[in-house]
């Protein structure tokens, strides 16, 4: 039978494509148009966030606190990837969100697992100069250098996954191929380029949540529930299969808040399935929504996986303290499953 | 050898962009499992000669699947007087290519007797195609590139819009085995481009045989033109079912 042998949560922000400068500078002029929440879920201007920021938030943006972040997330990415490579998995089940990407205002799921045999990443357009250009070419970083890219699909497996869930109730929608001209989403074009080794890269299941987009992003405790019914999937599966699961997205933003950030990792420290559900989705809006691709992975990983490895830099780049909590973490089986096992 | 028997068939499938794309698909008939082939035809375009190099690979125990790679551009079209429209406005995009050979792998992989190894093999045009997949379609076994012009760009108008990948570039992407063979008398791939592929191949470590035959030009397999070299071609069909025999069914 397959077996959940490693999980992952990444951070695919379009900081960890960006250079230094971009961190000290760009983000400066670029996040003055930009629509925030506050901690109430109150919709606030970059103005109103500034006058809402703790007298020390001109300290945490000085270009050298920038920079030591900076490259201590470079160093989690490096880390992140020798981790994947090194579960050397038949499979990578990655939950990320869809913004926009393939669905939008006419059609909006819930959420989706896609099983064509293979995913598109497409060869990256060129850049027109201009303004921001340098934010352009960092999103386009996720694409491919040369041709395009049609990534494995583990498509049986997704097709159990989607009638499996079916059978257990859950309304799944499913996708066996992409719309014209269309590819895939920047959650999983990134975990493709910056996590796996692409000559060999590991067959995928991609699962499309609408974490960001009202009126019907599934409740925490729903986003668990989904993660504990893949669980039981991926292990009704017939054949011996080592599967990952990559929680894609998050963490806070786009205001880096440190407090929510700390809140869920600690949660997820201690299993606490509980606390997790019963987050507020006042909190997750915006890109903070996408701590929803973690929520799945607590429920998949349930009570016999510890987590092992986290790295965590909120991501600061304006005195108002918008950003993205960059988070980084690895789980491993622990004792209970170690001797469940055996 | 023992030779199978085969089914063939004119399909529709899915390829770059989920358009329907023809192929014509040829089957040994049995359980198998089988490996499947990928075929890429020649600039000439998907004609007799094709369909018969697709169903001697079936006959050597192959499910083979040569995508009619210029379909899109007159589907209704006799293929021969298509593809030299499609010659004269330069060809069909590489991106267009790479996705028709991952939507034809996703046919082979799913007949009921596959064995799941697949090799991409192209001759000419095919033969470079064939190159730029061992680099950039995931999931090859092994690939086969018979005098592919313009892995190396010889002249300007090599690399165009459409044609904009440079195969010798992407030699470090190649992840599966490549056999190449050429005739030393072939103006593109010249005997100095093979050396530069050859040299290419090495500075990486890449798995690779080349095989080059003298008294041989372009296209010296192509038995219904004055190009063919039946000695050489015989040795070279050797050279490809000995390939795939290592690559494809251990």
């Amino acid at each position: 039978m397959a077996k959940l042998t490693a999980a992952f949560g990444s951070s695919h922000s379009v900081m960890l494509t960006c250079q230094l400068e971009d961190w000290q500078r760009g983000f400066k002029v670029f996040d003055l148009k930009g629509r925030y929440f506050d901690r109430q879920g109150e919709p606030k201007s970059y103005e109103e966030l500034l006058a809402l920021a703790p007298p020390n938030a001109a300290d945490l943006v000085t270009d050298e606190a920038i920079a030591k972040r900076y490259h201590s997330v470079r160093d989690a990415i490096a880390r992140m990837k020798a981790d994947v490579l090194a579960a050397n998995l038949d499979v990578l089940i990655i939950c990320g969100d869809d913004q926009h990407e393939f669905f939008s205002d006419d059609l909006m799921p819930p959420f989706v697992i896609y099983y064509g045999d293979t995913i598109l990443n497409p060869q990256r357009k060129p850049v027109a100069e201009g303004p921001e250009a340098w934010y352009k070419r960092a999103q386009s970083l996720r694409q491919e250098e040369h041709g395009d890219v049609h990534y494995p699909v583990r498509s049986d497996m997704a097709l159990h996954f989607i009638t499996g869930l079916t059978d257990m109730g859950f309304d799944v929608t499913s996708m066996k191929k992409t719309p014209p001209d269309q590819y895939e989403g920047h959650a999983f074009s990134f975990i493709h380029r910056f996590y796996m080794n692409v000559e060999k890269p590991v067959p995928v299941i991609p699962i499309m949540l609408n974490t960001y987009y009202p009126p019907n992003p599934p409740t925490p405790a729903r986003c668990i529930q989904i993660g504990q019914a893949l669980r039981q999937q991926i292990e009704s599966f017939p054949e011996d299969l080592k599967v990952g699961f990559m929680a894609s997205g998050g963490l806070s933003h786009f205001q880096a808040e440190e407090d929510l950030d700390d809140a869920v990792i600690d949660a997820l420290r201690r299993n606490d399935l509980d606390f997790l559900s019963k987050l507020s989705v006042k909190r997750l809006q915006a890109g903070s929504s996408e701590i929803r691709n973690w929520l799945v992975l607590a429920g998949c990983v349930g009570t016999d996986f510890e987590l092992d490895w986290v790295s965590y830099n909120p991501g600061y780049r304006t005195p108002a303290l918008t950003g993205t909590g960059l988070g980084f973490a690895t789980w491993k089986p622990n004792a209970a499953a170690a001797s469940k096992a055996a | 050898m023992s030779h199978h028997d085969i089914t063939t068939e004119t399909i529709s499938f899915r390829g770059a962009h989920g358009d329907a794309v023809a192929g014509y698909l040829a089957q040994p008939r049995g359980r198998g499992p089988f490996s499947g082939v990928v075929f890429l035809h020649h600039m000439p375009g998907w004609d007799e000669w094709t369909r018969e190099v697709t169903r001697k690979f079936a006959d050597h125990g192959y499910a083979t699947l040569t995508p009619h790679l210029f379909h899109r551009d007159g589907p209704q079209e006799d293929p021969v007087a298509l593809a030299a429209r499609v010659r004269e406005a330069g060809g069909v995009p590489d991106n267009q290519v790479l996705g028709d050979i991952a939507g034809a792998m996703a046919v082979l992989r799913g007949l009921p007797n596959a064995s799941g190894k697949i090799a991409v093999a192209g001759v000419c045009s095919g033969g470079r195609q064939a190159y730029l997949a061992a680099a950039l379609v995931p999931g090859l076994d092994a690939a086969v590139d018979c005098w592919g012009g313009r892995v190396v760009p010889q002249q300007p108008d090599d690399i165009t819009e459409k044609r904009h990948l440079v195969g010798i570039d992407l030699t470090d992407r190649i992840a599966c085995p490549l056999l190449g063979l050429f005739g030393n008398e072939d103006s593109n791939p010249s005997p100095a481009a093979v050396d530069r592929i050859e040299a290419e191949l090495k500075r990486h470590g890449k798995p690779y045989e080349f095989h080059r035959y003298d008294g041989a030009g372009h296209a010296f397999f192509a038995a219904d033109r004055p190009n063919y070299r039946w000695q050489q071609a015989n040795d070279g069909w050797q050279k490809v079912f000995d390939f795939l025999e290592r690559h494809l069914k251990d």
